[in-house]
């Protein structure tokens, strides 16, 4: 094998700003939208449990907390179809990309040649809506790991195979 | 090939009973501490029942003494088909078993009990993202020498050259010649250490420790110690300036008083050797703490200094190797009171590059700082005073204040990254700098963040994630951000190197 060394022209190299990415299935919306009613419900719960068996909490002070959660709980329920909008993940022939957030934008990138293993996963909710979440698990804990929500089963396994025969080519 | 006591299942030498007992006793205690410590203060509330109590002690007793037995009986490991076997438990049977070539650190350690008996402790990580340790808690040195340097010989041919597996033995042999002590702390220089280090810190542990008791067993102490609580109250009634300077001061004399303890227990009779293989790193008083560090497995390298440490011309060195648990700090390797020239060398060593001219350096913008000086000073002193009225603690905002300011102006200074063809360092810092180098081949993924107020200032970070740990490099321009971004990537993906 021939040594090669080009010198690396950084405008040149492939660029994730020209990516197309992929959307997520649109009944994702729905499960973020219900996800964020139930977090609603639990802590509204936990603050009226907390009034009805505390003495001395006072009435004005338990609305303002409610009203603030549910002022909240109404922001993040129509921001959820922006967020959704701009969530996507993108395949490349050496790597995975996903993209997330309007406000907070992130754009995550795992080589493929860096990924251990993958999983399928589905929660509860999810899995009515029959989605899955696929993750991606790099070394040395969770930090690295990518999670991809909100996919139909076809793709979820599509990509997972995807991935997965890119993983099988780097093994000795 | 193999080594031939570990083909065979292996069991824990008899002395290891001792320890699992211990080890026992200790998550009893660990339990069962609130009601000790009940019992220690109010003895005399339950001397009716002294009679259980030794009964509840005497079960506890039997049953780890059982426990050890059964556990004893029942644990082996062995080395069998390139993986490293444990079979343990008697009620619930575990069986682990990790590929020889997924190993990534061998560990000895030996805490107090294990000096005691002579045995020492071998933990083995695999750095996977599904708990892989395995960790056999008494073997003699001797045996765990063998296996330490086996597992690590193993590693390294199957990393390099496979045709060479059967000189492994050989290649051992001369592994444990080639040993050169780099250096070894004296007592004087542990002193340095301590002195230099971050003495608020020891003083925080123990005051947040301290505090944590209190909350949890209030009554109790409120109960014993009435009379002085109530000499304290009254004191802190008429409390004028000079008790607050004095309480100050004292906090402080505390604090150097448990960060020097603290520093020497942990770095005491530190020795850092050179092997073929890479470093080994010993120290430890009461629990003593062998690592050897493979040079291909380092992921990332820290090192820093303050201005104190400038004067002793010493840094710390911080050393990390991937791990399967890479939030706490366990696979982090301390290295504090490295002379300047030695830090250069094994910097040089570990990363064969000695060239620091091929660096593109950018530095994080002034935004940042601005940012976190609204949130840290100009946000709190408007609202602090608004809440609790101006004047009791308006020379406290000030100090704050001018504290922050000051610090987030040093910091600003510091802040940049450099990056090369092949490495990236950042540094950062305000009283003290620090800088970390990482490989870019050793990177496993790359964050782009950026919010909508940081786009319209044309300003973005970047999260740089590796087998050990993530960092950000907060702020630097979109461009420069994304340039960076798709060069890593190029790096990483372009050659299919190891990286741990």
């Amino acid at each position: 094998m021939t040594f090669i060394n080009n010198h690396i022209d950084k405008e040149q190299l492939p660029s994730i700003e020209e990516i197309e990415y992929n959307a997520l299935d649109k009944k994702y919306l729905t499960i973020m939208r219900i996800q964020t009613i139930i977090t609603t419900l639990i802590l509204s719960a936990i603050i009226s449990i907390f009034y009805l068996s505390e003495e001395g909490f006072p009435l004005s002070d338990y609305l303002y907390i409610i009203g603030g959660i549910l002022l909240l709980a109404t922001i993040k329920f129509f921001y959820a179809s922006i967020a959704y909008k701009y969530r996507g993940y993108a395949l490349r022939e050496k790597d995975i990309i996903y993209k997330k957030g309007y406000i907070w934008r992130s754009i995550t990138t795992v080589p493929f040649n860096r990924i251990q293993h993958t999983e399928i996963k589905e929660n509860a909710i999810a899995r009515i809506f029959s989605l899955q979440t696929v993750k991606f698990y790099t070394a040395g804990g969770a930090t690295s790991d990518l999670k991809i929500s909100g996919l139909n089963k076809n793709d979820a396994l599509k990509i997972k195979e995807f991935v997965n025969g890119k993983l099988e080519n780097y093994e000795e | 090939m193999k080594s031939k006591s570990l083909s065979a299942p292996n069991k824990l030498p008899i002395e290891g009973l001792t320890i699992i007992f211990f080890k026992a006793l200790y998550k009893w205690g660990r339990a069962l501490w609130p009601f000790i410590l009940i019992y220690i203060f109010k003895s005399s509330k339950y001397q009716a029942y002294q009679e259980y109590i030794l009964l509840g002690v005497g079960v506890i007793l039997i049953l780890s003494i059982i426990h050890a037995i059964l556990f004893y009986k029942h644990f082996s490991f062995q080395i069998k088909d390139n993986e490293f076997i444990v079979k343990r438990g008697y009620l619930n049977k575990e069986y682990k078993s990790i590929p020889l070539e997924r190993i990534q650190t061998v560990n000895i350690k030996q805490n107090f009990i294990q000096q005691i008996i002579g045995v020492v402790q071998l933990d083995i990580d695999t750095a996977g993202s599904k708990e892989k340790e395995i960790s056999l808690p008494a073997l003699r040195l001797a045996h765990a020498k063998e296996i330490e340097s086996f597992l690590l010989s193993q590693k390294e041919n199957t990393d390099e050259d496979t045709a060479e597996k059967s000189d492994s033995i050989n290649k051992e042999a001369s592994h444990k010649e080639e040993k050169k002590t780099l250096f070894k702390l004296s007592i004087p220089e542990l002193a340095k250490i301590a002195i230099s280090d971050n003495i608020l810190k020891g003083g925080l542990l123990a005051l947040s420790f301290t505090y944590g008791l209190y909350e949890q067993y209030n009554d109790i102490i409120t109960e014993r110690f009435a009379k002085e609580i109530d000499t304290m109250k009254e004191t802190a009634d008429s409390a004028s300036w000079q008790l607050i300077l004095f309480a100050i001061g004292i906090f402080i004399v505390f604090s150097i008083v448990i960060s020097v303890i603290r520093i020497i227990l942990i770095n005491f009779d530190l020795k850092l050797s050179k092997t073929s293989q890479g470093y080994k790193l010993e120290k430890g008083l009461f629990n003593k703490k062998s690592v050897i560090i493979p040079l291909s497995k380092i992921q990332t390298y820290t090192w820093t200094t303050n201005p104190i440490r400038k004067l002793f011309n010493i840094v710390t060195v911080t050393i990390k190797q991937a791990s399967s648990n890479a939030v706490d700090e366990k696979n982090a390797v301390h290295i504090p009171g490295c002379k300047n020239s030695i830090e250069e060398n094994i910097r040089k060593e570990i990363f064969n590059n000695s060239d620091y001219q091929d660096y593109s350096t950018y530095r994080t913008q002034a935004f940042y700082f601005i940012r976190s000086w609204f949130f840290l000073v100009l946000l709190p002193s408007a609202l602090i005073p608004f809440f609790t009225g101006l004047k009791p603690i308006l020379i406290g905002i000030l100090a704050w204040d001018l504290l922050i300011t000051y610090m987030l102006y040093k910091a600003s200074l510091k802040r940049q990254f450099s990056i090369s063809k092949d490495y990236i360092i950042a540094q950062k810092g305000a009283i003290s700098t620090t800088w970390k180098l990482v490989p870019l081949y050793k990177i496993q993924a790359v964050s782009f963040k950026q919010s909508i107020f940081m786009k319209r200032k044309d300003r973005a970070s970047l999260r740089i994630y590796t087998a050990s740990e993530s960092f950000i490099i907060p702020y630097i321009n979109t461009n420069t951000a994304m340039e960076c971004y798709n060069f890593i990537l190029y790096k990483i993906e372009s050659k299919n190197r190891k990286w741990m």
